[in-house]
């Protein structure tokens, strides 16, 4: 009886804690370097986000110029998962939690 | 497919091998770049680390199957996309090491633009910058076919 007490009591912080996390919104950055092609990052935007020619194209010249491009924004764990993928694919790519 | 038609001198396909090979080998269990990962998981960190050596030694060893090719180099070589993929992910890799081992001293702009002077730098900076003009060329050549608006680049 103890125990179901006090699993009970912390039941409602846990699901408060889960809605939290859901609502933060993530980012996905990739950042220049200037070893890469920019044939290469463009063909890496479009096999990883399905971005068409001239989007991928409008965030490699993002890159190269500015130094960095917001890529996707979501959820951590996809997020996480799209980072992930971008450097196996050797770009230096970052996450960022929004605001 | 992939299909590629290249015709190169032996001697410089044997020179550029043992070049991948040496950078290869300072790769053994590391990572071309350090990867940035999220800070407050450390059992996340070790296999998100883990599986990246893993696949940078897994199209590693596709580039290397593709250099020791008998028919690399005098004609016609066909590979399925996958392994086109493996190829140019590996080329990176093996320039983004080359750049922080041995072209240090060559700057962004330079790198970016390819404009140096080969003559101009010691004779083992001449070879790594040539290995790492022949794996852009490489990788150039096979990203074409593997997406031809590429060419505009």
């Amino acid at each position: 009886m103890k125990i179901r007490a006090q699993v009970e009591k912390t039941t409602p912080v846990t699901e408060s804690e889960t809605k939290i996390a859901l609502d933060i919104i993530w980012h996905v950055i990739v950042l220049n370097d200037p070893v890469n092609l920019m044939s290469y990052v463009v063909t890496v935007f479009k096999r990883v986000f399905g971005l068409n020619h001239e989007t991928a194209r409008k965030h490699m010249l993002e890159v190269h110029e500015n130094g960095r491009s917001l890529l996707w924004s979501g959820p951590r764990e996809k997020v996480e998962a799209y980072v992930h993928t971008l450097q196996k694919w050797q770009l230096t790519a970052t996450m960022e939690q929004d605001g | 497919m992939v299909n590629l038609s290249l015709f190169l001198d032996s001697h410089l396909i044997v020179a550029m091998l043992e070049m991948v090979k040496a950078a290869t080998e300072s790769l053994n269990g590391h990572l071309a770049v350090e990867p940035q990962m999220p800070e407050d998981d450390e059992d996340l960190q070790m296999a998100w680390q883990a599986d990246l050596i893993e696949a940078l030694h897994y199209d590693i060893d596709y580039l290397l199957m593709v250099l020791r090719d008998h028919d690399f180099g005098k004609g016609e070589l066909i590979m399925e996309e996958g392994v086109a993929e493996s190829v140019v992910r590996a080329c990176s890799a093996i320039r983004l090491k080359l750049r922080e081992s041995a072209l240090l001293k060559l700057t962004d702009h330079q790198l970016e633009s390819a404009e140096v002077d080969i003559l101009s730098l010691p004779t083992d900076m001449q070879q790594c910058y040539a290995c790492y003009l022949f794996l852009a060329s490489l990788q150039s050549l096979i990203l074409i076919e593997l997406d031809p608006s590429c060419e505009e680049f």
